[in-house]
């Protein structure tokens, strides 16, 4: 990891990760591809300031969270993805609960903008929350306290769907 | 449920997806034929960049040698024309003392010669 691959080898290893970024938080396929690819192209003209695979990976994870959040804001995609636009992992249905999944994944879209970049970075690529402050240049203490809310609202959210499903 | 089992379907939900086929194929071949379309701005190129600066210098230089020729010049002229009036000026002051010396000589004369004649 200590020199820099080609850009088509970048491109191939953290495509994934991009995408999985910008699908989360646009809901929409097509637009987190179209922004997938916005990424990599600033990438590409930004390659010459951009030392190893590391500094690449983050260049990248900075700039799929910080364009998401703008296209957001852009898009006004407040209430976030609809369930037919996002593709479902095949495994949901074998290792949890697919309705439960569905709502966490509506709730999630129903988030601010930040707090739903937030979530995604510390539950989808496993950030901590010092990681995602320095990353997003924003305090940790921010990252934690909007963290604990996205929880607590998660959880109300959560418990009241289940309260109105057991009442039917 | 509680905080972890929500964490879990929270990291569950949210897994990594798959990027679409061929995805890499397009970023790589867009990426090519932006670079192909955006030249570097004609003076971002180094070799265009040191050209102007030797350019630049060169004029200047020349330029500079001109001006200093031609200052050198009016300072030659200046001085010769310098010259030139102050021997002016020295044959000029030679003529007139010289007139003035025939006068002082002249008029004592011509008192006496008068004097002479007053006299009975």
């Amino acid at each position: 990891m200590g020199s820099l691959p080609s850009f088509s080898d970048l491109v191939e290893r953290h495509q994934s990760m991009v995408f999985s970024i910008t699908l989360r938080a646009l809901g929409n396929r097509a637009v987190a591809e179209d922004l997938t690819q916005e990424v990599f192209l600033s990438l590409h003209e930004n390659l010459a300031g951009i030392e190893t695979e590391d500094h690449a990976r983050n260049w990248l994870r900075r700039a799929a969270a910080n364009r998401s959040i703008d296209e957001i804001r852009r898009l006004k995609y407040r209430r976030g993805p609809t369930l037919d636009q996002v593709a479902e992992p095949s495994e949901d249905a074998r290792e949890s609960d697919p309705f439960l999944l569905s709502q966490l994944r509506e709730s999630v879209a129903s988030l601010p903008p930040l707090a739903r970049l937030l979530t995604i970075m510390r539950f989808q690529q496993e950030m901590e929350p010092r990681e995602i402050a320095a990353e997003l240049d924003i305090p940790v203490a921010t990252v934690k306290s909007r963290l604990h809310r996205t929880m607590k609202l998660l959880r109300g959210k959560l418990e009241k769907r289940s309260e109105v499903r057991k009442s039917r | 449920m509680d905080e972890r089992e929500i964490e879990e379907n929270l990291r569950a939900a949210l897994r990594p997806v798959a990027a679409p086929e061929g995805l890499a194929e397009r970023i790589v071949r867009r990426a090519e034929a932006r670079a192909h379309k955006t030249r570097r701005p004609i003076m971002q190129q180094t070799w265009l960049r040191w050209g102007a600066l030797a350019a630049m210098l060169t004029i200047g230089s020349f330029g500079w040698l001109k001006w200093n020729e031609k200052r050198e010049t009016g300072q030659i002229e200046a001085r010769r024309a310098a010259e030139q009036f102050t021997l002016a000026l020295n044959i000029a002051t030679r003529k007139i003392s010289r007139v003035q010396k025939n006068l002082v000589i002249e008029i004592p004369l011509s008192r006496s010669e008068s004097g002479q004649r007053e006299r009975p």
